[in-house]
């Protein structure tokens, strides 16, 4: 729990809290207005798919969008938690690896399905925390930290699988990945009920407050009594709950775990929670900008798809949006 | 006791060891008789042991050896225009496979083979990350440890670099033989110059080397016509020849040798179907990938709103599948059939389900392949070797699925 301020030094970091806080609403208009300028983007792309892709504008098109960014989508609305607190997660591909494959072994297994939901989770709580315990522990940047346990995770994932991939015969846990509610994708429901859960967290908890407080100025919120390192690290065990949730899509989709199952999906979520308009430098981020980050590139996707471009022309265009993100958030922070 | 009956692990293990090293000239065979009677194991298991072919006979002769690696001999190609076009080639055949071992592993006969002293070999290979790569290595270096020579993996990496830094290693370690898995062409003409000047002799597995160094073509091509003649002969079955559109999973990227895949599959649909329009066939980068090949075949499926029977291609099994998920999300299963190639798990889970779309998969068996050492021994040993050699394809479906042996993850599962 944490202490009220007592101490001259800790109120007047309180006072600077408050300071944060006022500017913090205004940095929340900026942030909307980021957000509703995304929408706009947003609804132009859609338009101008609309009028030059046959068959675009239809229910069936944008649940294949929805089912074709759902598990990246899942995993980039985690990474933008951690990257709010100010700590990058770049291991969570092999997270998803090894969850996939945790969570395939229990099921051959026989273990019930809810039994390995929370296992899963809890190893990918377990390994994302590990980040956070060694970035804070260590005083490296979790770039660096990330990029280590994204070898060693990934590692043991070959390691403990011989390179095979592993059955995953359940078909109460297919339909987690195949299925459909109300006729919309399950795997589609998993993401917008995570990314309500990450956005009510981010915006109106305490947490959440101390996130953007945490990766803003990581030594103003620690003058002001917040455990950087904890919100941290629970920041990074979110990013590997959100990993572990993705990875199990993925088996349960396939039918089987891969080890190298999530390595394809770093730059797409990355991608997303950039062009969402989150800082690489912490602070500054919403989980709606990811979520019309995510919609944006599965529209792109699917877009150029319909309009028969090649494949290679969408990963020139995928990136091409990733640097013109990073310029504007450059340019942002250079305004303010 | 016989082998079967053995039920402790260590045991076994030493049981294992000692008839490996039997087979492999480490142990004599009064060493090995006092051995395994020391174990327990039955008079009647050790006279068997003694009697194997590979084992009483010593050192394979030349001639019996050319004629385990070579069962039908060399011929002069009459319909391969490929790598030393023009040049003799050698077929596996698809039954020179006798009963299955105590994992379930085909028996081939060429290696009932034993080498006149041990040899070394080295098998670069494509890559670790890759489960058939690692299951690959375990059973060469099982054929080595039988038939007396020893295998020592370098891993590519999917890399033309990491293979031309392992081919100097090998050349600087002068190893006896050499087979080089690797998929960059012109990376291995450069290795091809390395091992050369050391003096080894190599055999190129999928991508060949330079005109006139030793090939093992897995035809690509002859195995996705095939499956493509297959898809093609179902949809003249079943819906009269018609098919509004043909989704070919194909993977650029990994080029020209892997190309061949879909090449090879429309030229199989076509043979059956030939009134199909090239416009029917769509091809699309699904990366070998399920989910990449999903995506992709989910927006071409929209874009074709009104193909009513549909074909898949996969340039491998998770690419089939892919195409399989998309189809099931879309609804459109009842007129859809979908080939894969490989043999990989998610092909055999499809295929045991009765309503998949999932058809056929051109299937190589991966034990087959240390057929490519048999050929090194009988190279090293002096022999004559074809320029080009095959090993077999099968095609599985659902109703033969059961009686292919397994694959990856047989030996090397964790």
């Amino acid at each position: 729990m944490e202490q009220m301020p007592t101490t001259p030094s800790a109120l007047q970091a309180d006072r600077h809290v408050s300071d944060e806080r006022g500017g913090g609403e205004v940095a929340s208009a900026l942030v909307n207005s980021t957000a509703v300028r995304l929408i706009a983007v947003y609804a132009l792309l859609v338009l101008i798919f609309g009028i030059s892709a046959h068959n675009f504008l239809t229910t069936d098109n944008f649940l294949n969008i929805g089912r074709a960014t759902s598990v990246f989508g899942i995993a980039a609305l985690g990474v933008c938690v951690a990257l709010v607190a100010g700590s990058l997660d770049v291991s969570f591909g092999a997270t998803m690896s090894v969850c996939s494959i945790v969570a395939a072994e229990k099921i051959a297994a026989g273990h019930p399905l809810s039994y390995v939901l929370v296992y899963a989770i809890c190893v990918g709580a377990i390994l994302g925390a590990i980040n956070g315990v060694l970035s804070t522990v260590l005083r490296i940047d979790s770039l660096v930290i990330t990029l280590g346990t994204l070898s060693i995770f990934g590692g043991w994932a070959y390691l403990h699988t011989g390179g095979s991939p592993t059955n995953a015969p359940s078909s109460s846990f297919a339909e987690m990945g195949r299925g459909e509610w109300l006729g919309v994708p399950i795997q589609v429901w998993i993401m917008l009920g995570i990314a309500l859960l990450l956005g009510f967290v981010l915006r109106f908890t305490t947490f959440g407050q101390r996130c953007y407080a945490a990766g803003d100025n990581p030594r103003a919120a620690s003058i002001a009594g917040i455990h950087v390192g904890r919100v941290r690290i629970a920041a990074l065990a979110i990013s590997g709950i959100t990993a572990a949730v993705a990875g199990m899509l993925i088996a349960a989709n396939a039918g089987v775990a891969n080890p190298g199952t999530g390595e394809a999906y770093l730059l797409s979520a990355i991608a997303a929670v950039v062009i969402g308009g989150t800082s690489l430098t912490g602070g500054v981020g919403t989980i709606l900008g990811t979520f019309v980050g995510i919609a944006v590139l599965g529209t792109i996707d699917n877009g150029l798809d319909l309009l028969g471009v090649s494949s290679f022309w969408e990963d020139a265009v995928r990136g091409g949006i990733v640097v013109l993100a990073l310029v504007l958030d450059r340019l942002r922070r250079s305004a303010t | 006791m016989s082998h079967n009956e053995i039920t402790d692990p260590a045991v076994r293990e030493e049981v294992d060891w000692t008839l490996e090293a039997m087979a492999s000239g480490r142990m004599t065979r009064s060493q090995f008789v006092r051995r395994a009677a020391a174990l327990g194991l039955s008079g009647g298991f050790i006279s068997s042991v003694l009697a194997a072919p590979a084992l009483a006979a010593g050192p394979t002769s030349l001639a019996q050896l050319t004629k385990l690696v070579y069962p039908q001999g060399i011929t002069k190609a009459t319909d391969y225009n490929g790598p030393n076009g023009g040049s003799k080639v050698a077929y596996l055949p698809p039954d020179f496979h006798s009963g299955v071992d105590s994992h379930g592993i085909w028996k081939w006969k060429f290696e009932n083979v034993k080498a006149k002293k041990n040899y070394r070999f080295a098998l670069a290979h494509f890559s670790a990350k890759w489960d058939l790569m690692v299951e690959s290595v375990a059973r060469f270096k099982r054929f080595g440890q039988k038939a007396g020579f020893s295998v020592t993996a370098f891993d590519n990496n999917f890399d033309a670099d990491q293979a031309i830094k392992n081919a100097n290693a090998i050349a600087q370690q002068r190893f006896d033989f050499v087979i080089m898995e690797q998929e960059f062409a012109d990376a291995n003409k450069t290795i091809d110059g390395i091992l050369k000047n050391a003096g080894i002799p190599v055999i190129y597995f999928a991508v060949p080397g330079p005109e006139g160094a030793l090939f093992m073509d897995t035809g690509n091509y002859r195995m996705c016509e095939a499956a493509g003649e297959w898809l093609g002969k179902y949809a003249k079955e079943h819906w009269g020849g018609k098919v509004d559109l043909v989704l070919q999973s194909a993977q650029p990227r990994a080029g020209a040798y892997v190309g061949q895949r879909e090449v090879g599959y429309k030229a199989g649909i076509k043979k059956v179907l030939p009134h199909l329009k090239d416009s029917v066939f769509v091809k699309f980068d699904g990366q070998g990938l399920l989910p990449e090949t999903q995506k992709l075949a989910a927006d071409l499926l929209t874009k074709h709103s009104s193909a009513k029977y549909i074909l898949g291609t996969g340039s491998n099994d998770d690419a089939g599948v892919g195409i399989v998920r998309a189809l099931e999300a879309a609804k459109r299963t009842k007129y859809a059939a979908v080939a894969g190639q490989a043999g990989q798990a998610s092909a055999m889970t499809e295929l045991s389900k009765p309503s998949s779309p999932f058809k056929v998969s051109a299937f190589q068996d991966v034990e087959a392949e240390v057929w490519m050492a048999a050929i090194g021994l009988l190279k090293v040993e002096g022999g004559k070797v074809a320029p080009v050699n095959f090993y077999p394809f099968y095609l599985t479906t659902k109703s033969n699925v059961k009686k292919f042996p397994p694959q990856a993850g047989t030996l090397t599962k964790a």
